[in-house]
This record gives C-alpha cells, structure tokens and sequence, in this order.
C-alpha cells in the first residue's frame, strides 16, 4: 500500500509568497533606477550594482561572523540597496553605497535580529547616516547623496513661491530628484504595480500623502495654489509608495495604520514645508514614523470575537 | 487551482463545477468499515458480533451517553471483523467490517403515532444522525448538552461551507421538500419562534422549492424566512452564524444553545425528515469529491464506511504518483489521509484530492498583517504565533487563542507559509488543559 504525506492544513494556498513579493519590488526598483539612469547617467548601474554588492557582502559577512543561517534567497538585502540608489543623486561618489550599506545591512538590520525584525527601514536610516556623516545640508552631502531638489523646489516651498508650477509637468518632466524619483509618472506606475501584484497596502501611501498635504495645506495658511506643488512632490511620494509601506516597519491593523500615516504626514508636512532636511525630509519623517509601529502594534490589539462576553455557567 | 480571495478564500471553480451536478449513487465497495466514533463525540457501543448477519438498517451500536449515537449498518451483509484501530480522522476507535451481500434488506423503524415534542426528539436520537457540521457530535446532542435556554432561533445552515464543499445547496436543491420538513420537525422540537435559513449559492432558486414545501408542512410560514450570506469563507461557522443573524455574540468555546439558538443544516434536515416520515435511520451523507487530481468533481451520497476505492474508480484519479494532499473534509479544515484506501465516515461531508504541491517552505513572518485582516474572529494569528513559539500560553489566553475556530484563512494567506493555524490550534488545546504558565 503506498503512503502518502500528509501535508498541514489548509491543504491549499494562496498563490503568493514573501519571495515574490520582494523579487516584485527588486523588478519595479530596477525599473525606477534605470529611468534615473536615462536623466541622470549610466554611471547609477554602476552605484546600483556596488550598493548589491555591499550589501550581500555584508550580509554574507555578519552571517559567517555571528555563525548564523543565511537567507539570502529572499532578496531582501537587494531591495534595500536598490532602494539606497533610488536616494542616491547623480554625483553620489561610489564610496557611498558601501559605508550606507554597512550601516543598513549590519546595524539597523542584522543587529536587530536581521530579516524581518528591523524597527527601521534600512535604506531609509543609512540615508540618515550618512547624510549626518557627510554633514546635512552642507554641499558635500548634497553630492554625496543629495541631488538637489531641496535647492530647486524646496526652496521654493519654504519661501511660498507657489506660483509657476504646472502640475502636468511636474507629472511627466524631470525634476532634480533622486535617482528613484526623478520622473514622477515612473514612481506612479511602479507602485501601481506593486498594488496590482498584490505586493503593498494602498491605504498607507493614500492616507500618509493625504495628511501631508493637508497639514503642508495649514502651513501655508490655507493657500490652494500651494497644494499642487506640496502634492506633486517626487521624493514624498517616492517615500510614501515604496518605503512607508515596507511590512516590517508598518503596522498591522487599520487603526494603527491611520496613526502612523498621520505621524508621517504630519512630519513630512512640517519638515517640507520648513525645508529642515533638505532631500531627506521624507526620510527623517518615515524613520520617526518607524519608530512608533513596535509601539502601535502592542497598544493597538482589536477586540477579538467574544472578548467581555461573559463565561456561560 | 482556480482561487479568489475577498477577505478569505472563496473557490470559484469548484463551486462552478458543481453548481448543478446531480447527486450519484454509489457502488457498493468490498468491505464497510463503520467507525464507532466518527467524530469528536464517544465511541458507541456494539452490540453486534464477528460471523452475524445483519440488514441495511440494523444497530449495530448504541449510545453510551450524550455524545455518541445509534450507528446503522449501511448495507445487508456478514459481519467480518471488529476490532480497535485509527479511524481515518486519526483517532483510536472500534471499527466493525461488513462484507456486503447481493442482496439488500431493510429494516425500518415502527412509525410515529404522533409527533410530539418527546416522540420527535426520540427519533432525532433514534435516527442516527451525525453533526456534519461543526464537532460531528450526534445531531441530538446540542439540544441536551447544555440544554436550550428560552430557544429563540433556529439557523438552518444551506451554506457551501469550507472553498471545496457544496453539499448544504445541493441537498436544498435536489431534496428541497425533505429540508423544509425537516426544517419544520426541529422548529417543533422546541417550539423555536424563528427560523433562518441561510446560504449563499443559488439561494433564489433553493428558496422558492422550499417556500413551496414548508406550507404543507406548517401553516406559520411567517417564522420561516431566507438569508443571503456572506460569501467569505468561514463565515458558516455556528457562532458567526449567529451573530451575524441575530447580533448575540457567544464566545467561541459556548454553545450557542445558551443563547436560544440551534444551527442545524440541510443534510440534518434531510435526516430527520427521512427518520420520521421514511422511517429510514441516517446510513449515508452527501458528499463533494473535488480537487484537481479528480477527473471530474462532483457530489454523490456515501454510505457510512464505503472504501475511498469506490470514489476514485467513479471520479477518476489523474495521477495516483502525484498526491499532495488528500484529505477527508474540505480543503481547509479537512483530515489529511497517509494512505488512499481509506474508509469515509458519514461525520465527514467531502473529500479532496490535490496533485499541485503548494510552495510549503515555511519563512520567518514579515510582519505584513494579512493574517490579521482576514482572520474571521478578529485575532492577530501573527502574534499568537510567536507566543505558542514561545510557549507563553498564558498571553496566548490573554489575546484570544481560545477564539480561534481553526478555519485555516490566516495559513492559506500567509506569504511566508507558516502554520499559523496548527500552532494556534494547538495552543488551543494546551490552553484548554490547564497548561498556561
């Protein structure tokens, strides 16, 4: 008689995995970066492939020093260092990517017990790192990972010159973005994939940009004209779509999905508006924002079917 | 495998597939071998013996309290074998063999002189029906295990429960007179107020055959009346069920008798119906066959401890080297079988048989919280996890493991495949025995 195994149940899955949901962002990254590449130069597939390389070494390296199972197969570190280019500018010395992804790979990520189980997004805190190594706001910073748009349209923000920006061009032209969100249409298409694929929460972007630009709308004394170029903002939205919604870093429930967009929205709104952060405002907002989802998610518990019904004696 | 999920797992293409195919009658197989515990319920008594011949319908076992039944003999036959082995739920329990003769005969019971509440619920314990539904206890038992404080409402469950199982609406469908009686028969047991019934496919069409049946049975017809269900698998569930119809919540680990409601379904229905007016007792269920290592899926009634054999010749198997999975139950919450010769219980309503392995790598959470959003009773199965990982059961207790009805959406979702549902079911269980730290 042959046996056969016997599978747990349910004995059948939905047609998803973890895997193809990163291998899906490692595609739609690899898309923004080349569009990047068009504007900005060849030389960022270059900066893409050494932040790669960094980054698997890296983790290649604390596995072997700590003596732990390597999970390299799910591409996780990739996304992190294809997402550190996307906030990369064109004159970002190639240097970079490696000091970031030591900071990424080693200290906000395998430190804190590695894949699945950073506070922080890695990308997005390296960004900070290095912006502070480098001296934020200074112009050795600006091109080592800055690009610029803090001193084209962030200026403009902070002084209230709203006026001048067509929201068509701001849609399909280049702006001097970072890598990943030079042409916004391109950052646009790529989280609307990542939403058809069923790889990210399309709630999270939505509400975070809402209250972004609702609280950027209060900044500038209810001016509407300022709503188009708050909204329109390549690097939020690049934020917003793509590292806001990073599971790991994102709470669970709708509830505390609601407060940590609003934190995010808030931040950003205030950072933006005042051009603290320069490039990196969105960033610094998304790692505050990050640092409350341990919290929500332990404060936030949603009352369970029968929960303070009484015990039937 | 042709799935959807909305909130939960919704099977299109099954439910496609037999939306009106008709009920076969089976073969008979070489051998029944009938489970004297074929569910969660005690083990009943035999009281027949290895070389005695018996006819389709004799007991051959009794109740020994309020959790096990009156189990009939399926066919006309020689009784070959009794003997203590697993049952094909897993569990250890006395199997009597019949080797069936050509011929069949019957034996019936004595008709009812009158239905009364007290002689209706004698034959409901007489017939021997088993709870397709919920913990396959005897369908008597939820009316006297905690008994029925001031019954209220009477859930006639018409749902295709579990993605793989359509039985509820093909008995309503084909059998729409013998559901609205029996329907009927266990509103008077109890002089219920209200009757539901409630489904979800082809609920128009199963309504209006019933609507026709229930006047004859009733002149209230006011009492009777039909609900569309959520579609969202498990939301068949008794107590989600109830809440749902009448707003009384009732933790999952109570009955919902306590509260004035029964839920029965249409195959109990049937039961009942055959009990008191065919004087027939229940040897048989329907069952759905489906899964893509069938030919064909379908519906057919199996009667109780027919050899699995019968199932595979009529159906067709693809590939019998290629078996993921093969499970007596649905696709979610079923009994995964080690061998195919196995035997169906009539506590069990369907059978399915997979030959496309699922990706099973179990990686670590990423934390994305679908788990959570689908979970039907509200839980964060994400979490539960890590404490029964940890063994810390007392937080397992403390953020709801016990409301766990072990439907399996959270593991069916997970992108990371882990066994949410085996780890929170059997936290359950530890929590149950007292083992929380």
């Amino acid at each position: 008689m042959r046996m056969l195994k016997a599978g747990p149940l349910p004995f059948i899955k939905k047609n998803n995995s973890a895997g193809f949901m990163l291998y899906m962002m490692v595609i739609v990254l690899i898309g923004l970066i080349t569009v990047g590449a068009i504007y900005l130069g060849t030389n960022i597939f270059l900066l893409a492939l050494i932040s790669v390389a960094s980054a698997l070494f890296f983790e290649l390296f604390y596995s072997f020093v700590v003596n732990e199972k390597l999970k390299i197969e799910n591409a996780s570190s990739v996304v992190t260092a294809l997402m550190f280019v996307c906030l990369c500018g064109a004159k970002t010395p190639l240097y970079v990517p490696i000091i970031a992804m030591f900071f990424a790979i080693v200290v906000v990520k395998m430190m804190f017990g590695g894949y699945a189980n950073n506070i922080v997004n890695p990308a997005g805190a390296s960004a900070i790192i290095v912006s502070a190594i480098f001296g934020a706001g200074s112009s050795a910073w600006q091109t080592a990972i800055g690009s610029g748009y803090a001193s084209e349209v962030g200026v403009r923000l902070e002084s209230g010159n709203y006026v001048g920006f067509n929201p068509l061009e701001l849609l399909l032209k280049r702006v001097s973005a970072p890598v990943g969100a030079v042409l916004l249409v391109a950052v646009l298409v790529g989280f609307v994939l990542l939403v058809i694929f069923g790889v990210v929460k399309i709630r999270v972007p939505i509400m975070a940009i809402g209250f972004y630009v609702l609280t950027a709308f209060c900044l500038t004394g209810f001016d509407i004209v300022a709503v188009p170029p708050f909204l329109m903002n390549n690097i939020v939205i690049f934020v917003a779509c793509f590292m806001l919604v990073d599971f790991t870093t994102s709470p669970n429930c709708l509830l505390g999905d609601i407060i940590y967009s609003l934190i995010f929205g808030v931040l950003c709104g205030v950072f933006v508006k005042m051009n603290l952060m320069g490039d990196l405002s969105a960033v610094y907002a998304l790692v505050i924002a990050n640092l409350f989802t341990p919290l929500l998610d332990r404060v936030i518990y949603p009352k369970y079917f029968g929960k303070g019904v009484q015990d039937e004696q | 495998m042709a799935l959807a999920s909305c909130r939960g797992v919704y099977i299109k293409g099954c439910r496609k597939a037999l939306k009106n195919a008709d009920i076969l009658e089976l073969r008979n197989s070489e051998e029944f071998c009938i489970a004297l515990k074929p569910g969660m319920g005690s083990e009943s008594e035999p009281i027949v013996s290895v070389g005695q011949n018996v006819k389709t319908g004799s007991v051959l076992a009794k109740p020994v309290d309020k959790t096990s039944a009156f189990i009939y003999s399926p066919v006309s036959g020689n009784i070959s074998k009794i003997e203590d082995k697993l049952n094909s739920l897993g569990q250890h329990s006395k199997i009597i063999t019949i080797v069936p003769s050509a011929k069949d005969v019957y034996i019936k019971f004595k008709a009812l002189e009158k239905q009364t509440r007290v002689s209706l619920f004698g034959r409901l314990v007489e017939s021997g029906s088993i709870d397709t539904f919920g913990k396959n206890y005897p369908t008597y038992s939820k009316y006297i295990n905690r008994g029925v404080a001031n019954p209220q409402t009477l859930i006639i469950n018409l749902y295709d429960s579990d993605g793989y199982v359509c039985s509820n609406s093909a008995i309503a469908r084909n059998y729409a007179r013998e559901v609205a009686g029996g329907a009927v028969l266990f509103s008077k047991l109890l002089d219920f107020k209200k009757v539901v019934f409630v489904g979800v496919d082809q609920l128009g069409v199963i309504s209006n055959a019933i609507k026709e049946h229930l006047l004859g049975f009733d002149g209230d017809i006011q009492k009777f009346t039909f609900v569309h269900g959520s579609k969202k698998y498990p939301f068949d569930e008794e107590h989600l069920l109830a809440y749902k119809l009448t707003k009384t919540m009732v933790k999952i680990d109570d009955d919902i008798a306590s509260k004035g409601m029964i839920v029965e379904n249409a195959q109990a229905c049937y039961n009942f119906y055959n009990a008191v007016y065919n004087n027939t007792p229940t040897t048989a269920t329907v069952y759905t066959i489906s899964g893509d290592n069938f030919v064909e899926n379908g519906l057919a009634w199996v009667k109780n401890g027919l050899n699995a054999n019968v199932i595979f010749d009529q159906f067709g198997i693809k590939d019998k080297e290629k078996f993921a999975s093969f499970a007596i139950g649905g696709a979610m919450s079923g009994v995964a079988q080690i061998k195919l010769e196995t035997n169906l219980p009539i506590s069990k309503n369907a059978i399915v048989a997979f030959g496309e392995k699922y990706d099973d790598h179990e990686i670590d959470c990423i934390n994305c919280g679908r788990c959570s959003a689908v979970c039907p009773t509200r839980l964060e199965p994400m979490a539960l996890d890590t404490y029964a990982l940890e063994h810390d059961y007392g937080r397992g207790k403390k953020y709801g493991a016990e409301a766990c009805i072990n439907c399996g959406v959270c593991s069916y979702v997970c992108p990371s495949k882990r066994n949410l549902a085996q780890r929170i079911s059997d936290m359950k269980d530890k929590i149950k025995r007292g083992e929380t730290l």
